[in-house]
């Protein structure tokens, strides 16, 4: 049975989803087992894996963007608090 | 058959002359062919491409520890196509053509990385435009490492002059440095990469060549690049060569006598005193102004920490870089220029909003008041705190009005009381000059003289907004002429304004460390030419090479003129009459 966790997260950097944090999302990701995408609110450009930097940067999600955080499978709650936590400390920028 | 000769003006980057035949380096992205494999061979392919991307991330691990600590950025380049390596995205789209369309790997590896890069390079980013070129890089390094023969090394039989559309700093990282004799590429400026290699390497350079040149270029082709007048000549005749080879004879020995008179004064023969200092953006920079006698920065660019929008240095960083430039430069000035992005210099994460016409947009002291005094406080209070460890003068630049000039004085003001406040050690008194780059700044020279230090004269963005003409557009680059009367009149209105005030003028634009310009600035009473390091020798030999007074004289008649090219002739028999060896090697 997967479980599917969504939330909201805005992206408060003035910099945008940038290089740095995209490797620092992968990072945070790498030792849960969910599926984590993030997607556009308004459904444009598809949904990025956030084990990709390119996926991600792809994005170009520039500060003030809405973006839905998506995880997947058994460890989903945890794997979206803990990069949504760090989309809520502004990526600490 | 006979060849065509082919005679080319392009930017000089690098000093010296070098006649040889040419090597072109391809642009990177040569498409493979899209074989397809039995479905048996999947697991084989598989496993080369493994055995390629294992080959490509030590290749790459290599090649950041080896240029760490060289030039700045070179490794960081290295650091961001390591991940792209590794990337998720990119390796099940290079696997699912291999895998499920029984691509050969090459041709997948090839489509997947086009695929990213198309995308990212047409984003409106350019930070994002940067990592496409990265990804075609990495692209480019794993098919070689696909490739049975050993990595592709170009052939390197005899010294040859390298002729690209652009270098990369992996092109250039593997070159046979001992066998090239010089560069010629079409892209790039002063401060591309394949420029400060060259400069390092001490061997010539030009850019800004003509892409067409390139695509007629036979592998046979004998070239000669003139790094000192930018020119290019392919296929010259035997005379032709034989004039080079006593040009370069001639000026190799004149550019050892320049340096070996590095330590003589910059006077003028009847005694007067213009000081030759450096423009530079890095701290390895300052070693080679030194070497050509410099006397101090007349112009650090602190852009560079601006760039990297995963980076941007905080106070105490900023503080530490600040710090050590000025320890190494003693007492000498240090002119270290506040943040000036915008423009051309665009930076993402500093400032996103895209403008229909940057050049007149939001940039230089406007963006540091207006869009981000937070980025503007946190570089001046670094600033201020290391202005204790040696001669700093900061200055501000693209000024248009004197509120600008107040607004940083308060902001300065106010930083010194809070450091007071707190005890932090910092400097009283930090002088500031307005870079005077627009032609309301100058037209007001005698207002601002009185509300700063100094004036810097940003030659390269004046003359394209008094003349408004944009250099980089083909067309009417012809029309960025800094002999122009309008511009010989601002720059004598800035110096009358600052005399009058009691404060000094500096040259950094680039029109400050042209040889042919000298003697004109000389006349108009500019105090200090700042340029880049290489120019330094050649400028200090014109300046002992003239008189004041007859400087004065041909300014004066220059002044009079109705257009460039009549003032730049009364420059150029000047220059012949007193430097002829500096003329020559101009032309």
């Amino acid at each position: 049975m997967s479980e599917v966790v969504e939330t909201v997260v805005v992206v408060g950097s003035p910099l945008g989803l940038h290089g740095r944090p995209a490797a620092e999302i992968v990072r945070l990701a790498s030792p849960f087992r969910a599926e984590l995408t993030l997607a556009r609110e308004d459904g444009s450009d598809g949904s990025a894996d956030c084990r990709s930097i390119l996926a991600m940067l792809v994005l170009a999600a520039a500060r003030g963007t809405r973006l839905i955080l998506r995880g997947t499978g058994e460890d989903a709650a945890e794997a979206v608090r803990t990069v949504a936590a760090y989309f809520a400390e502004n990526f600490n920028e | 058959m006979a060849v065509e000769t082919q005679t080319i003006q392009a930017i000089p980057v690098s000093p010296g002359i070098a006649i040889g035949r040419v090597l072109q380096v391809h642009a990177a992205g040569h498409r493979p062919e899209a074989r397809r494999i039995p479905a048996e061979g999947v697991a084989a392919e598989l496993r080369r491409f493994d055995a390629a991307r294992a080959a490509t991330r030590g290749q790459l691990a290599a090649l950041q520890e080896k240029l760490r600590g060289r030039l700045v950025g070179e490794a960081d380049i290295f650091d961001a196509q390591l991940l792209l390596v590794d990337d998720r995205m990119l390796l099940s789209g290079v696997e699912h053509r291999i895998r499920d369309e029984h691509y050969c790997a090459e041709y997948a590896v090839y489509a997947a990385a086009d695929h990213f890069a198309s995308v990212l390079g047409a984003v409106s980013d350019e930070y994002l435009r940067e990592r496409a070129a990265d990804l075609r890089d990495v692209a480019g390094r794993l098919l070689e490492n696909l490739s049975e023969a050993e990595a592709k090394t170009p052939e390197m039989d005899v010294r040859r002059i390298i002729a690209a559309p652009v270098l990369t700093p992996s092109e250039t990282a593997r070159l046979d440095r001992d066998k090239v004799l010089g560069f010629a590429v079409e892209t790039g400026s002063a401060t591309c990469h394949a420029a400060i290699l060259a400069r390092s390497m001490r061997i010539p350079a030009v850019a800004g060549v003509p892409g067409a040149v390139f695509e007629n270029l036979r592998a046979e082709d004998l070239m000669i690049i003139d790094g000192f007048s930018g020119k290019v000549i392919i296929n010259p005749g035997e005379r032709t060569v034989e004039a080079y080879r006593l040009k370069k004879q001639a000026t190799g020995k004149l550019v050892s006598e320049l340096e070996r008179d590095s330590t003589l004064l910059p006077e003028t023969t009847d005694g007067f005193w213009v000081e030759l200092a450096a423009n530079i953006e890095n701290a390895e920079a300052f070693a080679d102004a030194k070497k050509a006698g410099a006397r101090g920065v007349g112009l650090f660019r602190t852009e560079f920490l601006f760039m990297k929008p995963e980076r941007i240095p905080g106070e105490e960083e900023q503080f530490q870089i600040y710090k050590s430039l000025l320890l190494a430069a003693g007492d000498e000035p240090v002119t270290i220029r506040t943040m000036d992005l915008g423009g051309d210099k665009f930076s993402t994460g500093v400032h996103h909003i895209p403008e229909a016409n940057p050049f007149l947009g939001l940039r230089g002291i406007r963006l540091s008041l207006y869009e981000r005094r937070d980025l503007f406080d946190t570089q001046l209070r670094a600033l201020l705190r290391a202005g204790v460890y040696g001669n700093l003068r900061v200055m501000i630049p693209m000024v248009c009005s004197t509120l600008e000039v107040a607004e940083t004085r308060e902001i300065i003001a106010r930083i010194g009381r809070e450091f007071s406040e707190a005890g932090v050690e910092h400097v009283a008194n930090l002088p500031l000059g307005a870079m005077i780059e627009t032609p309301a700044a100058a037209m007001i020279a005698d207002r601002l003289a009185g509300m700063v230090d100094f004036f810097s004269i940003g030659t390269n963005d004046l003359i394209q907004y008094t003349m408004a003409v944009d250099r980089g557009n083909e067309r009417v680059a012809y029309l960025y002429r800094p002999t122009h009367p309008a511009v010989l009149q601002m720059i004598r209105k800035c110096v009358e304004a600052a005399v009058a005030n009691n404060i000094f003028v500096s040259v950094c634009g680039q029109m400050g460390g042209d040889p042919m310009l000298t003697p004109l600035l000389l006349g108009l009473g500019v105090h200090e030419l700042s340029m880049s390091p290489e120019s330094i020798p050649v400028v200090r030999r014109v300046i002992r090479s003239l008189s004041r007074h007859e400087a004065e004289e041909a300014a004066a008649r220059a002044l009079a003129c109705s257009n460039a090219a009549e003032a730049l002739e009364i420059a150029e028999a000047l220059l012949k009459r007193c430097a002829p060896e500096i003329f020559n090697m101009q032309q």
